[in-house]
C-alpha cells in the first residue's frame, strides 16, 4: 500500500502558530493524534472535511496546507 | 512503553489480535487431535460439537468485550476516519483470507484422494470452516495492526 502522493505543510503551519503540538491540533480538528502524525508524515490522505477543518484551525485555504505535485 | 504512543483502538487491535491468535492456536490444535481415518473417510473422535461451540464461545465474548471497550468513552476523540479506514481495510483482508483458506481447504480434497483420504465428513468438514473463520478473525485484527504500525 503506497503512503499519498500529497504533500503538506502541517509541520511549518503548526510552528508558524506559536508551535502548536499534534495534541493541540487533532483536539481542534477532532482527530486522534495518531491521524495527525500520519497525515504529518505523508503517509494519510484525510477526508475533504479533515482537510477543511486542519486549514480552518490555521486560517488558511486548504491549498496552502495540501498540494498534489504533478 | 509502545503501548502509550497508540491510540485506543490500535490498543484493542493488539489485545484482539493476541486473543484469536490463542483461540485459533487452541481450537486447531484440539482441532487435530480429533481427526481419525476410517475407511477412507476423514472423520473426528466425539468431542467436535463441544470444542467448536467453546470456540465460538470465546470469539463472540471477546468481540462483545471489544464492542463495550471501543463504546466507552475514554478520550476526548475514540476513534476518527482513519480508524474506520483501517477498520475497513482489514475486514476486506480478512474476506480475502476466509475465501482463500476456503478455495484450500476445498482444493486439498485431491491430494488427499492420493493419500487414501476419499470423502471428508460433515462434522469434520463444519469444524474445518469453524478453524478458517478463527483464522480469518485473526487475520482481521493482524491487518489492523499491521495497517497501524505502518502509519497508514
Amino acid at each position: 500500500m503506497a503512503p499519498t502522493a500529497l504533500t503538506n505543510n502541517i509541520r511549518a503551519l503548526r510552528f508558524q502558530a506559536g508551535e502548536m503540538t499534534q495534541q493541540e491540533l487533532a483536539d481542534a480538528v477532532g482527530v486522534t493524534r495518531q491521524t495527525i502524525l500520519a497525515t504529518e508524515a505523508g503517509k494519510y490522505a484525510p477526508s475533504l472535511e479533515v482537510a477543511f477543518r486542519i486549514a480552518r484551525v490555521f486560517g488558511v485555504t486548504v491549498d496552502e496546507v495540501f498540494s498534489l505535485p504533478k | 512503553m509502545i503501548f502509550a504512543d497508540m491510540n485506543k483502538q490500535e490498543r484493542i487491535a493488539w489485545v484482539m489480535a493476541a486473543g484469536h491468535l490463542l483461540i485459533a492456536v487452541w481450537l486447531i490444535n484440539n482441532y487435530m487431535a480429533l481427526l481419525t481415518l476410517q475407511d477412507g473417510i476423514l472423520t473426528n473422535s466425539p468431542g467436535l460439537l463441544p470444542l467448536s461451540l467453546k470456540a465460538i464461545g470465546f470469539s463472540i465474548a471477546l468481540e462483545i468485550a471489544c464492542n463495550i471497550i471501543t463504546h466507552r468513552k475514554v478520550d476526548a476523540v475514540d476513534v476518527d476516519e482513519r480508524d474506520r479506514s483501517i477498520a475497513f481495510r482489514a475486514n476486506h483482508v480478512a474476506h480475502l483470507a476466509f475465501g482463500g483458506l476456503v478455495c484450500i481447504a476445498v482444493f486439498s480434497l485431491i491430494p488427499w484422494n492420493v493419500a487414501s483420504i476419499q470423502a471428508v465428513s460433515t462434522g469434520t468438514m463444519g469444524g474445518a470452516l469453524i478453524c478458517l473463520f478463527s483464522i480469518a478473525s485473526l487475520s482481521r485484527r493482524a491487518a489492523a495492526v499491521v495497517q497501524y504500525r505502518m502509519g497508514l
